[in-house]
């Protein structure tokens, strides 16, 4: 039992980057839209960030730094600012997303119109940043998204012919209903939700919080290789879903409650009670992720006192950018914007500050003051890395014109 | 001040976490103070940290000398007999450069902890449920 706890960090780090409000949402357009053509993006995405969360992961059990004291160390303070500028800017507007997606989810249930929940979810998020200890945070959180497995068991249900979805996404080809910019754009949107930096501003400094150090390197790669893929098979289950049951019927998606449509029509009851649960604990814990690391890259890049294995006495700045984030949010939330609006953006967005977080985090995992001779990156390793760096690089040098050429997907 | 240890000033030394001697976390190299000797050799003789001087060294003189005497005049800070100034911090104090840099001061008397102070005494103390430790198996590092 303590072993599959002890996954609890990576799933939920992973969790909240791949099946976020924003992403929920974005995986079911896509497999309504391009049916499968644009899974082989996500799985592009999620040994880009195997990749990365494993060196960042064990930078912070060897050395105890996190990404965010890496990027002012190894960018400067300049470009450090820059990101920082950047990073929380995203965080926030996620922090938004996320809140409102926890009252939607909430108010599927409880018949109350969402707006009139987000207070409420802003105070309980507040609460369990203020008094919950990371490691429970963690547990509940992480595997209470696991119900989100009921898209696979939806998939599996309706039998589909395994050929022919295989087929697409081994041989991706642009729907004739679709632009080639919109599927390119469509295709940042999936790349930039795998690899959203605050993924790793999180998963680094959860990695100082749990107390890791060079006997959890195994742990570290564990979480990793457990946590991520497991995080895209569930946003390969619902973007297939979607294709299975409501392309055939041409039904868009654009709100949470039609994300869950599938599961409810082939699975039934539990199924739907299930894929609520799912929901609210997945959005809840991206919220957590989210406040959290606006909390932990500017302590970070200032050098405060930060964390919760401290308690809020001890770092009291930190939990002042925490609550102002939360209650940031709470306010933009209330003026009734659209969550999947900001959301997708947000991630839009972050596709292009990711080299800024990246590109640190592989100058020191090569770095043998910080990580021991034996510990720094073997060769294979750095070509991968490499690799994905010009990727970033590239997806970054074309987000803004895509999102102007297509007006956001539309 | 023979036998000095080489360093890299950029890659060793500037925008490193500092950590005072109870290991709590005290902010970061924001600049280094260099002198001279008689021979042109140069020597790195303090680590300068606190508000307003990160402003300083990119350039923003202004707001660095303004940030500097707003948390002054904010902490109204009293004469203090340590051997350093509360930005100012020689670098025999620092035991440890590695990538933390480990001091042998106390981060209450650095100016770079001040905010900190302030931030307890006005907002977090008044807040229920403040001295709770967040996690019972971890050990600041």
């Amino acid at each position: 039992m303590k072993k599959i706890l002890g996954v609890a960090l990576g799933v939920l780090t992973a969790i909240g980057g791949f099946v976020d409000m924003g992403d929920l949402v974005a995986n079911a357009d896509t497999g309504a839209r391009f049916d499968m053509n644009l899974a082989w993006v996500v799985v592009v995405g999620v040994v880009g960030i195997c990749v990365y969360a494993e060196m960042s992961g064990r930078v912070a059990a060897l050395c105890g730094r996190p990404v965010f004291d890496l990027v002012r160390e190894r960018l400067g303070p300049r470009f450090g600012l820059a990101n920082l500028l950047a990073s929380f800017f995203i965080n926030f507007l996620t922090l938004t997303a996320e809140i409102a997606g926890v009252a939607l989810s909430i108010s599927l249930v409880a018949s109350v119109d969402y707006i009139l929940l987000i207070p409420l979810v802003a105070i309980l998020v507040w609460l369990v940043c203020w008094r919950m200890p990371f490691e429970t945070m963690e547990r509940i959180f992480g595997l209470l998204g696991l119900c989100l497995l009921v898209f696979a068991v939806t998939v599996w249900k309706i039998g589909p012919d395994w050929n022919e979805l295989l087929g697409d996404v081994a041989h991706p080809h642009v729907p004739h209903t679709e632009s080639v910019y919109s599927y390119a754009y469509f295709a940042i949107a999936l790349f930039g939700a795998a690899m959203t930096p605050y993924e790793v501003f999180f998963f680094s400094s959860g990695a100082v919080e749990d107390g890791w150090t060079e006997k959890d390197l195994t742990e570290n790669r564990i979480n990793v290789l457990v946590g991520f893929p497991l995080g895209a098979l569930l946003s390969l289950a619902i973007m297939a879903c979607a294709h299975l049951v409501l392309a055939p019927r041409n039904i868009e998606v654009d709100q949470l409650s039609q994300v869950m449509l599938p599961v409810a029509s082939v699975v039934g009851r539990l199924g739907l009670a299930l894929v609520i649960i799912g929901v609210f604990a997945a959005t809840f814990g991206a919220a957590l992720e989210t406040a959290l690391s606006a909390g932990y890259v500017v302590a970070q890049y200032l050098g405060w006192p930060w964390g919760k294995y401290h308690s809020p006495r001890h770092a009291t700045r930190f939990h002042v950018v925490v609550a102002l984030a939360i209650a940031g949010a709470l306010l933009f939330g209330l003026t009734g914007v659209d969550p999947v609006k900001v959301t997708e953006y947000s991630i839009v967005l972050s596709a292009g500050a990711l080299p800024l977080t990246y590109f640190p985090i592989l100058v020191i995992a090569n770095d043998a003051r910080y990580v021991g001779q034996e510990h720094t990156n073997g060769r294979w390793l750095n070509v991968l890395a490499s690799i994905y760096l010009v990727i970033l690089l590239a997806v970054s040098a074309a987000t803004i014109p895509l999102m102007i050429i297509t007006k956001g997907g539309s | 001040m023979a036998g000095g240890r080489v360093l890299h000033a950029t890659l060793d030394l500037l925008d490193r976490q500092l950590r005072d001697r109870r290991f709590r976390l005290c902010g970061n190299v924001d600049d280094l103070e260099l002198q001279r000797d008689p021979d042109g050799r140069v020597w790195l003789t303090a680590i300068l940290c606190g508000p307003g001087i990160l402003a300083y060294r990119m350039g923003r003189r202004r707001l660095g000398l303004w940030l500097e005497e707003a948390n002054r005049r904010l902490h109204d800070t009293p004469e203090h007999h340590e051997p350093y100034e509360r930005t100012r911090i020689p670098i025999e104090l620092a035991r440890q450069i590695g990538p933390a840099i480990e001091l042998a001061v106390d981060a209450d008397d650095l100016a770079s902890h001040d905010m900190e102070r302030w931030t307890f005494e006005h907002i977090i103390r008044h807040i229920p449920g403040n001295a709770a430790r967040g996690s019972s198996n971890t050990t600041p590092r």
